[in-house]
Parts: C-alpha cells; sequence; structure tokens
C-alpha cells in the first residue's frame, strides 16, 4: 500500500469551512498505518454510540484498506449523494456523517433523535382504537404506517421542502387507488410554497390552503394513525413532515370532518345514533343563538304560547335587545373556552367552573341576561365540541357569528337564507379539485371519476 | 336520466306551489280544470321525454354549445336573448311572491327593499358559482329538506279536518270543456327539466327517457297536480276558494301539530319553500345568466377582467330589474302578468323543441 | 375561478350596505310585545251595528314557579267595525299588541244569527292571526266568558286552549271549530257550521262547555242540547270516551264507547230528486256501569238493547234538524259530491231537504262488561 496521506483533502475542507464557525462541527481523521479515512458530521445530530461502533471501530479493526471501502459502501445507511454543495452540507445537517475514504465518498445517516416515541393521542381521543399517535420522527411515523398497511403498492416518496428549514416531508399514498390527476396537483402546490419557514405540518396545511382569506380547512390534521389508513385506504394523499407528530390529509371534504374514528368500531345503529347526535350537535351550535334572536325579537308566533310567555318571562328585565345579550353570552363562552385551553389542565377546570357556573348565575341574577339564554348558551358551547375535528370546530364557530349578525338584521327567513348561503358556499369550494360538500349516492370514487370526464 | 334531472324537475314542481300556479288553478275551478290538468299531465311527460331524447344527441354539450355548431351566430344571438329572458321571468316571479309572503306572514313590519336585499348575497353568489355547485346544493338541500317535507305531507293527508266531501265535489266539474290558461299553468310544473339547456354540458352520460322514466315523471306529476289542487280544497272547502290569494299558505296555517315544538305548521311551511323557492331563483338565474353570457361573448378569448366586469353588469342589471318590478308590482298585476307568462311559456316551449328536432337534423345530416 | 375579488368586494359592499339601511323597525323583542290569548265580540252599545272588543292578555310572569294564578289584563273598547276596536285598543297599552298567539275567538250569541262576514272577516283577512284558532259562542256575553278565571287554571297555561286543544281534556261534549273549519262551513252550501257554547256557573269561577250552536247564514242560530252535542261529535268527528244510558223495564245500563263510526248514502227516486238518506251506525265498547248484575252470555242481547235505543236517539236528532232546516252533519254538501255537478243541484236539495227521509240502523258492539259480571 501507498504512503498514507496525512492532509484533508481540499473538497472536504471546503464543506467544513461553510460550516464553520459553528461549534459542533467535527472534521476528524482516522489515521492508521496504511489508511485514512476523513469524516465531517455534526456532533449535535449524530449518534455518537452508532458512529464509534460503526465507523471508528471496525476502521481499527479490519485488517486491510481495500476491506474497509467495501465496507462503508455495503453499509445499510447509506443516502445518496447529492450533487453541489449546498445540497451535500443540507444532508450533514441533517445527521448525515461525510466519509471521505480515498477518492471514495459516502454519506452515512447516523441520525440522533430526540423524540422518536410515539406519543399518546391527545387531539382526538377515542375509547376503542389505537390509543398511541404518531411521533415527531418521519421514519418512525413512516414506520408506523408501514406496520399497519401491507401493501407493495404503499408508496412513499420523501421530498424536501424549498425553504428555510430544509425539511424533508413525505407523500404517503396507495398508488393503484389514488388518482394521478390529484397527486399532480398536491405537488405542484406544495412546489409553489413562498414561504420562508415552515415549522410542521399544521404551517404546511395553512400554507397549502389557496384561498387567501378562507374559513374552512381543506386539509385535516391528525395524529391518529387510524385517520390516517382509513383515508388513504380511500384514495386520498398523506404529507409527513419530519419533526411534527401531525399527519396531513389531503384532499378533505366537509363529511371528513364530521367522521370521528369510532364510527369504524361499533355497531351499525349506535353508530348512526352517535351520527345522529353529531350532525344535531353541528346544527345546534350554528343555529340555535341565531334562532333565539330570530324567534323572540321577529316572530314569536312560531313558539308555543305557553313557550313565548316564559320566555317572554325570563327576559323582564333584561335592558338589551336580544341580539347584544346573546353577543356577550357568546362572547364570554368563546372566551371561557379560549381561556381554558391555554390553561394547564389542573387549573382550567377551576377556571371554568368559576367562569361558567357562577358568573352565569350572576350574570341571571343581575338582570344581564334571561336565564333562557343561559341554557341556549351552554346548548351551544357544548354542541360545538360534538365536532371531532378542532379545525373545522373554529371554522363553525365564526359561521355562528356570521349567522347571527345575518339574521339580527334580516328575521327568521335570514337565517334560513343565511344557512343556504353557507351551504352554497361549501358546496363551491373545493380541496383540490374535489368538491368541498357533497352527497355520494353511489361509489365515491366512480362520481368523482365521472365529474372529471 | 341522470338523478340531477329529476331534482330539477321536483325543484320546478315544489316551487309552483307557493307562487301564483295554484290561485290560476282555483280560479278556473268550475270552468275547465280538472279536464286541463290531466290533458297538461299527458302533456308534459311527452315534453319530457322530446326534451331529454332531443339531447341525447350531444352529451355533454349545452344549447349555446350546440347552437354554435350547427347555426349562425346571427340567429342564435336572438334565441339566447329571448330564453334568457323567460328564464329570468322565471327566477323573478318566484322572488316576487316570496318577499310579498315574507312581508305578510313572517316579518310584517320590514320595508320591501329590506327584504330584498337579504336575497341579494346568497342569490348573487348562486347565480355566478359554478354550475355543477348548483347541482350537488340541489341535492344536498333535498336531502335535508327531506324529513320536514315527509312530515308535512303525512300530516297534510291525514289531518281529520280535511273534508274529502269538498275534493269529491271538485271532481264532479271533471265534464267542463279544458280551458288553455289551466293548461298552461300546469304544464309549467313540468318544465323544470328544461334547465339542461345549460346543465346538459355536466351530463356526460347519455340520458335515457324510456316507460321507467315517463312513469316516474308522470307520478311524481300525479302527485304534484293532486295535492297542489286538491289538498287547498279539502282544507278550505270548494266554495269560494278562489278569493285567497295564497292558498297554500292558509292550508297550511290549518294543520296544528298538537304536541310539535311549534304548533302551526305554517312556519315548518314557510322555511322549507324559502329554501325551495330559493333554489328554484338561484337555478333560473344560473340558466339565464349563463345564456345572457354567451350572447355578450365579443371576442372568442376574453380577458378575466373583461369576464369580470360582465358578470358584474350583468348582475346589477337583474338586480336593478328586481327591485323596480317588486316594489312597483301588485298582487293583482302579479297574478294577470303570471298568466301571461304561463301563456306564453307554452309557445316557447313547443318552439324550444322545435328548434332542438331542427339541431338534431343538422347534426345527423 | 368565477368569483374573483373584485365580485367578492361587491357582495361585501352590498352587505354592509344593506345592513346600514335596515332601519330595524321590524325588531321588537319578546318582551315588548302583549301577546292576546283571547278575543271577545260582543254587539256595542254604543254604536249602531257596531262591537263591542275585549282582549284577554296573557301577562308574563317573573317567577312561574312561584306564583300560584295566572296573570292577565283586559282591555275592551266599542268599535264600528272589529278591526277599528283593535285598533283603538293598540292606543290603550304600551307595547305591541301581538295576535299571533290568539288562539280562541269568542262570539256572543246573538251575534251569530245571518252572516258572519261583518266581523269575521278581519279574523280571515289578517295574516298574523292563526287559522287553527278556536271559534266558540258564548253565554251571556263574551265579555264575562273572557274574564273568568277557572280555579283549576294555572300560570302560563290558558284554559280556554286546553279546554279546545285536545292535548288535556277530551270530550264528546265539547266540539272544536277552527276558524278555517268555520269560514269553510260557513261559505260551503249544504252543510251548516257548529260552535260550542261557553258558558260559567254563578260563582264566575268556571267554564262550562257541553252545548253547542248550530249556525246558518240565513237564520237565527239553534242550539244543540247536552245529548245532541254528544252524537254530533261522536258521529261526525268520532269521538270516543263518551257514554250512552241506555233504559229497558228493569235494566238501566251505561256504555262507554271506544269506537264510533257513521255511514250515510243518499239514494233518489226515480226523477232524480234525493228520497232517503240511510245511516248506519256503528259503536264498539264495553259496559260502564249497570244496577244489577250483569252475564257475559248475555252481551247480545245487550247490543241489540243498546242498537235499539242509540237508533232511537239518532234517528230524533236527525229529524229536530230536518225540522229546523239545519244540515250540521253536511248531507246536502256529500249529495253535491256525489252527483255530476249540475247547475240546479243545490237548488234540487234544499227543495228536498225538509222532506226527506231517514232510515237509522245502528249496530252496537260490545266487548265486555267491564271488569266485573
Amino acid at each position: 500500500m501507498g504512503e498514507v496521506e496525512n492532509e484533508a483533502p481540499a473538497y472536504l475542507n471546503r464543506l467544513a469551512k461553510q460550516l464553520a464557525p459553528s461549534a459542533d462541527v467535527v472534521k476528524k481523521t482516522l489515521k492508521s498505518k496504511e489508511r485514512i479515512v476523513h469524516l465531517l458530521y455534526l456532533k449535535s445530530v449524530v449518534d455518537m454510540m452508532q458512529l464509534q461502533e460503526i465507523i471508528v471501530k471496525p476502521f481499527y479493526e479490519l485488517p486491510k484498506e481495500q476491506n474497509f471501502a467495501d465496507y462503508i459502501g455495503s453499509l445499510p445507511y447509506e443516502t445518496n449523494m447529492p450533487s453541489g454543495d449546498e445540497d451535500v452540507l443540507i444532508e450533514i445537517t441533517k445527521g448525515n456523517v461525510f466519509v471521505m475514504l480515498d477518492k471514495q465518498i459516502n454519506l452515512l445517516e447516523l441520525k440522533m433523535i430526540a423524540s422518536n416515541t410515539v406519543q399518546e393521542a391527545k387531539m382526538e381521543p377515542t375509547i376503542h382504537g389505537p390509543q398511541l399517535g404518531l411521533s415527531d420522527s418521519l421514519e418512525t411515523n413512516i414506520n408506523v404506517i408501514r406496520q399497519r398497511y401491507h401493501q407493495p403498492s404503499l408508496i412513499i416518496e420523501t421530498l424536501q421542502l424549498e425553504e428555510a428549514s430544509n425539511r424533508s416531508y413525505a407523500l404517503v399514498y396507495d398508488k393503484d387507488i389514488v388518482r394521478p390527476k390529484l397527486l399532480k396537483v398536491l405537488k405542484k402546490r406544495i412546489q409553489s410554497i413562498d414561504a420562508k419557514l415552515i415549522q410542521g405540518s399544521s404551517d404546511l396545511q395553512h400554507h397549502m390552503n389557496d384561498v387567501k382569506y378562507s374559513l374552512f380547512p381543506t386539509t385535516l390534521l391528525t395524529e391518529r394513525p387510524d385517520r390516517v389508513l382509513h383515508n388513504m385506504a380511500a384514495g386520498k394523499v398523506i404529507i409527513i413532515v419530519d419533526g411534527s407528530p401531525h399527519a396531513l390529509i389531503a384532499p378533505t371534504v366537509f363529511f371528513d370532518f364530521m367522521a370521528s374514528m369510532e364510527d369504524n368500531y361499533y355497531s351499525f345503529w349506535v353508530v348512526k345514533l352517535i351520527q345522529f347526535l353529531r350532525y344535531g350537535g353541528l346544527f345546534t351550535c350554528i343555529m340555535l343563538p341565531a334562532l333565539y334572536v330570530g324567534i323572540t325579537s321577529y316572530t314569536p308566533d312560531v313558539f308555543r304560547t305557553e313557550l313565548a310567555l316564559t320566555v317572554a318571562a325570563s327576559r323582564i328585565g333584561v335592558p338589551y335587545p336580544s341580539f347584544i345579550e346573546v353577543f356577550f353570552m357568546l362572547i364570554f363562552i368563546e372566551l371561557l373556552t379560549e381561556a381554558s385551553m391555554r390553561l394547564p389542565t389542573t387549573i382550567s377546570a377551576t377556571a371554568t367552573t368559576v367562569g361558567g357556573l357562577i358568573l352565569g348565575t350572576a350574570a341571571v341574577e343581575a338582570a344581564l341576561t334571561s336565564n333562557i339564554l343561559v341554557i341556549v348558551v351552554s346548548l351551544v358551547a357544548i354542541s360545538t365540541f360534538v365536532i371531532p375535528i378542532s379545525e373545522m370546530n373554529y371554522a363553525i364557530r365564526v359561521c355562528r357569528f356570521l349567522l347571527l349578525i345575518y339574521t339580527t338584521v334580516f328575521g327568521l327567513a335570514g337565517l334560513v337564507l343565511g344557512m343556504l348561503g353557507l351551504i352554497i358556499y361549501l358546496v363551491n369550494k373545493d380541496s383540490f379539485g374535489e368538491p368541498y360538500l357533497r352527497l355520494f349516492w353511489k361509489n365515491r370514487q366512480e362520481e368523482l371519476e365521472a365529474d372529471e370526464q | 336520466m341522470s338523478r340531477f334531472v329529476y331534482y330539477l324537475l321536483i325543484s320546478n314542481m315544489v316551487a309552483n306551489v307557493i307562487a301564483a300556479g295554484p290561485r290560476i288553478l282555483f280560479s278556473k275551478s268550475e270552468q275547465g280544470a280538472i279536464v286541463s290538468m290531466v290533458l297538461a299531465l299527458f302533456f308534459g311527460v311527452f315534453i319530457n321525454w322530446a326534451l331529454i331524447r332531443s339531447f341525447k344527441a350531444f352529451p355533454g354539450k349545452s344549447l349555446p354549445q350546440i347552437l354554435d355548431l350547427y347555426v349562425n351566430r346571427w340567429i342564435s344571438i336572438p334565441i339566447l336573448l329571448v330564453l334568457g329572458t323567460i328564464w329570468y321571468i322565471a327566477g323573478l316571479q318566484t322572488l316576487i311572491t316570496y318577499v310579498d309572503l315574507l312581508l305578510r306572514f313572517l316579518t310584517p313590519e320590514m320595508s320591501v327593499f329590506t327584504t330584498l336585499s337579504m336575497f341579494i348575497v346568497v342569490i348573487s353568489f348562486g347565480v355566478i358559482m359554478k354550475s355543477r355547485s348548483i347541482l350537488f346544493t340541489l341535492e344536498l338541500v333535498f336531502v335535508l329538506l327531506l324529513p320536514f317535507a315527509i312530515y308535512y305531507v303525512v300530516k297534510l293527508y291525514f289531518s281529520p279536518q280535511i273534508s274529502w266531501d269538498h275534493v269529491k265535489l271538485a271532481m264532479t266539474f271533471i265534464d267542463n270543456p279544458p280551458n288553455y290558461l289551466v293548461f298552461s299553468t300546469t304544464l309549467f310544473f313540468f318544465t323544470g327539466t328544461f334547465d339542461i339547456i345549460i346543465l346538459n354540458s355536466l351530463f356526460k352520460k347519455k340520458m335515457t327517457f324510456g316507460l321507467k322514466q315517463a312513469t316516474l315523471v308522470f307520478l311524481l306529476g300525479v302527485f304534484t297536480i293532486f295535492t297542489t289542487y286538491f289538498i287547498p280544497i279539502g282544507v278550505l272547502g270548494f266554495d269560494r276558494i278562489e278569493d285567497i290569494i295564497y292558498p297554500w299558505i292558509f292550508t297550511s296555517d290549518s294543520i296544528r301539530m298538537k304536541y310539535g315544538v311549534i304548533e302551526r305548521v305554517v312556519f315548518i311551511f314557510l322555511l322549507i319553500f324559502l329554501a325551495i323557492a330559493f333554489l328554484n331563483i338561484v337555478i333560473h338565474w344560473h340558466i339565464s345568466f349563463n345564456l345572457f353570457e354567451n350572447v355578450f361573448r365579443l371576442k372568442k378569448s376574453m380577458t378575466d377582467k373583461g369576464k369580470t366586469i360582465r358578470t358584474c353588469l350583468l348582475l346589477v342589471v337583474f338586480w336593478v330589474v328586481a327591485f323596480l318590478v317588486t316594489v312597483k308590482l301588485t298582487e293583482y298585476d302579479l297574478f294577470t302578468y303570471s298568466s301571461y307568462y304561463f301563456n306564453l311559456m307554452f309557445v316557447v316551449i313547443i318552439g324550444l323543441l322545435g328548434l332542438l328536432w331542427v339541431l338534431n337534423r343538422r347534426a345527423k345530416s | 375561478m368565477r368569483n374573483s375579488p373584485i365580485i367578492k368586494v361587491l357582495i361585501m359592499a352590498l352587505l354592509l350596505g344593506s345592513v346600514l339601511l335596515q332601519t330595524g323597525c321590524a325588531f321588537k323583542d319578546i318582551d315588548k310585545r302583549l301577546f292576546v290569548a283571547a278575543v271577545g265580540i260582543d254587539p256595542s252599545d254604543k254604536f249602531d251595528k257596531g262591537f263591542k272588543v275585549t282582549l284577554k292578555i296573557a301577562l308574563p310572569f317573573g317567577a312561574i314557579k312561584s306564583s300560584t294564578k295566572p296573570g292577565y289584563a283586559y282591555i275592551s273598547e266599542e268599535g264600528a267595525s272589529v278591526g277599528e276596536a283593535i285598533r283603538l285598543l293598540e292606543t290603550h297599552v304600551d307595547k305591541v299588541l301581538e295576535l299571533g298567539h290568539m288562539k280562541t275567538i269568542v262570539i256572543h250569541e246573538e251575534l251569530l244569527a245571518g252572516h258572519l262576514q261583518e266581523f269575521m272577516d278581519y279574523f280571515v283577512r289578517r295574516a298574523d292571526i292563526q287559522q287553527i284558532a278556536y271559534v266558540a259562542a258564548a253565554r251571556p256575553s263574551a265579555e264575562t266568558i273572557l274574564k273568568v278565571e277557572p280555579s283549576t287554571e294555572a300560570p302560563a297555561s290558558v284554559a280556554l286552549f286546553n279546554l279546545f286543544g285536545d292535548s288535556a281534556i277530551e270530550s264528546p261534549f265539547i266540539v272544536t271549530t277552527y276558524l278555517f273549519q268555520l269560514r269553510r262551513d260557513h261559505l260551503a252550501k249544504g252543510i251548516n257550521s257548529v260552535l260550542p257554547l261557553i258558558e260559567t256557573n254563578e260563582k264566575k269561577d268556571e267554564l262550562i262547555v257541553n252545548n253547542s250552536v248550530v249556525i246558518s247564514r240565513e237564520k237565527e242560530p239553534v242550539i244543540l242540547s247536552i245529548v245532541e252535542t254528544k252524537y254530533y261529535d261522536s258521529l261526525l268527528k268520532g269521538s270516543t270516551g263518551f257514554t250512552y244510558q241506555v233504559k229497558n223495564d228493569q235494566l238501566k245500563l251505561l256504555l262507554d264507547i271506544s269506537e264510533s263510526k257513521m255511514s250515510y248514502k243518499i239514494s233518489e227516486s226515480k226523477n232524480q230528486t234525493p228520497k232517503t238518506i240511510e245511516v248506519h251506525i256503528k259503536l264498539k265498547g264495553i259496559i260502564g256501569e249497570s244496577n244489577k248484575k250483569l252475564s257475559v252470555s248475555k252481551l247480545d242481547e245487550y247490543n241489540h238493547m243498546a242498537s235499539k235505543e242509540v237508533q232511537k236517539k239518532a234517528y230524533h236528532f236527525f229529524k229536530r234538524m230536518q225540522e229546523e232546516n239545519l244540515d250540521p252533519f253536511g248531507f246536502g254538501l256529500h249529495y253535491r259530491s256525489t252527483r255530476l255537478h249540475r247547475r240546479d243541484v243545490v237548488k234540487m236539495w234544499e227543495n228536498a231537504y225538509p222532506t226527506i227521509e231517514f232510515k237509522v240502523k245502528a249496530d252496537v258492539k260490545l266487548q265486555s262488561t267491564g271488569t266485573i259480571e
């Protein structure tokens, strides 16, 4: 074997220079009698134990240099070598170890991930079904999906975001079911995102919305693997961003947001009852405040006489017109909800009790609101939480206010027209080419294809 | 036929219940209403058959597209103008009737302008939205209303207060000679399908109109006509029913829900029909809007800005006319003009079918 | 996309504009309205051919649970017409008079003679008045009846509604006539409408409804007795739960009827004038009271006895109505509806009815003798 070169090659130096003066850059040269290996990595993201086990130890134990080059080449940790310095550097920042061995250069993925444990599903808890959600690491998440879906047609395309963080993300889909047009639209949309920094799936969701002022989400954020699979099996595309414990499902339509995963676990009639309750809750929380204003202030003839008298009696002494009363109470409830969400769980229970019970009673005692309205508002608040997905939940809460305004101005007919307006708005909206709100009688897939012809 | 075509048909049938239709029928109840209705029923099925059959040769094409292919533009422009106006009036008629109803029954103290302006936003949006969305909305609203509608109809038919003697009494006038006005009014119930002159561009599959479809249309017609004509007579009596301006509101107000959340069925009726009327206006105006759009297509490639200006202008014209007419028209005018409109409609339908027949022949040669 | 930003801005501007234009005159809170529960109409003393209108206004109570008596306010005013009187009454109160909940119209007995158009027109013409309001006749006067506050009445529930509403009391002695029914029957040829008659006791703390009034456009109203009211209600409307008394030489039975049906056929003589009405009455029920020990095996005998009794009573009722030339059952309407329309069909019936022959056949089917023999 020839003379061993001591100097690090120019290429390596160039790379190291660009990473400097970061404190965690390590440029190391392993040297034994007849061979020399140059390593470049960031020690904060590389798993030291693995580095020791996989590269350092064999380096000194293997007898011949030729063998070691082959050995490095044969390691399963290898990532593809990109062309261009910039891309190589990005790979290094992701936790790859740059290995230079004579003329042979390799990138070995010896990532150390602080949080690759699967987290508990907190956002959408169910009684049955998986209790664990996804994790922060892309690899673990893909592993979670692969583990539950054994199909050769399952495709995982790992791509990279083109913004500051250079995150990798994966498009997961079943290539037999997915519509090719959808895939194309999706990729184009992600590539056209013009953002400085994307922190994770939630950010991505926000940026993927093509309309500037939008209310309803067109993609669904979930932490439940069963929801991910359920949607993938229906021909949708899952987007997983590295470092984010949520998966993004696209395209999603209105009914996807109203589905809970438990619908798949219970018996038919139970599910129907739950769904009935859920849609009942949806209509209640959108329409009830507006209905109260519409009936009490415009058309009290709608009530039965007994009820009209009771409502009129409960409003005696309330100084404000009904719509101010309702606005006041609704904002109060929204504040309570927001407050209890921001507080640690131990305190939030107290806050809600104090706010809800005591203030509510006091408001009635002080004749600021009628006690019937307190019932109405609490019913609205409770039924809001029947909607399983929080993004939809928020959107509906906003709609409630819009509908209330429309009814305040136009009366009961305004309520119905406002509802119809909401419906046509939703129907006309689309999520990546799929109508946002529509009914399917026959096969969903078939009808969608019929549209595209 | 696609299921959406049935929705179009049904929406038109139901919407006519609140409009001037029933009142016209009752005004001729002793002058041949029944025979004319039966004749119109058969003729209604026939025009549906003729329409679907003539569009069979052009799957996925709307009337303006077909006209572009086979007819000179100077011929097609007046045709589109006339059809656009006819469809606009159809929507306007429903709008005026409903505004009148709201002013009378739901919010009597409100001003006409306020009542009209509550329609502006939603209907404008409905008119300019994608045609596809209109069909989906139709389906969705129907599904949402279905439980209420079934409840309402069952309640009507099984109301103990209905006097079937009055219904039978109305039937004894079966031997009178037919009346043209009743005929054309009833025929108008069946014209919902004619919305496919624009919406056909969404129906890519070839539609057939066989015995099955004919039976369905026939049964729908029988049910609608029977309900529209005889149920109010059963509730309100045969003698002097022609005095009532809104027989259907009166009828609904005569039904009581003993244990319902609300006692007066009339409010359910008003709100169901508000939705149906809304759909009806949106569909008709959407068709009219599209027809006019095709008229004012100055250049083949219009810029986006040009399109927006055209859309805005058309909408402004739509609403200005609607406001002027609604404020001016009295109930009596509405009644008389509606009858003129129905009479004219018959001629238009025949003309349209004739036109389609010519187009069919041209396409074949 | 069709809806470009410009259109959106336009639509928003229109929406905002319409909100600003809204004068809000239709917006009136529920506590600023007064709910009229019932209207009473009496003949006026001041005006010739005028009316005295009394409104019974249900007052909302601060605490329904703790109040024991319902609260009402009564206001009356006289006017040349009903509408005028009500318009005057609107100036007597500080809030909006809401007639949408007005569910009972009580009319002084004497006003029921002749055509009702004069004072009923207002109720039919006004859009916000329910067509399912109950109409009743009052004795001695509508005002007295309205002012009766029965001792059984609970707060926030109006006794007059419960009487006719069928959701509380259902009795064959109470005839329920809705406003639309009154209009229909009053305008139709060949039927006369029947209204319940409300009376009160001397202490004015009870409402008594067990008689009814048959009214006609041409003549004075005729009062139906308790038994006639019961027969009318059960035969025409199939009301149940009523009792029939059947008397024999030694036996006295009280029947609880659970099902009643009446069907009839009008047959014509050769020259096409109506000649006979064959009425078939079917009743089903049990024995509710007896003065002697009964035997289940003798049910047939009791059936026979009851049938004869019912037959007789019904025949008398029909006959009396015929003598008064009234037709509460609508035989005339039925006759019109079963013949092809001819111009003189109404006249023919009117000529034939006073002399028409009734053939009544009753079928009583008793199913048990109650819980004991």
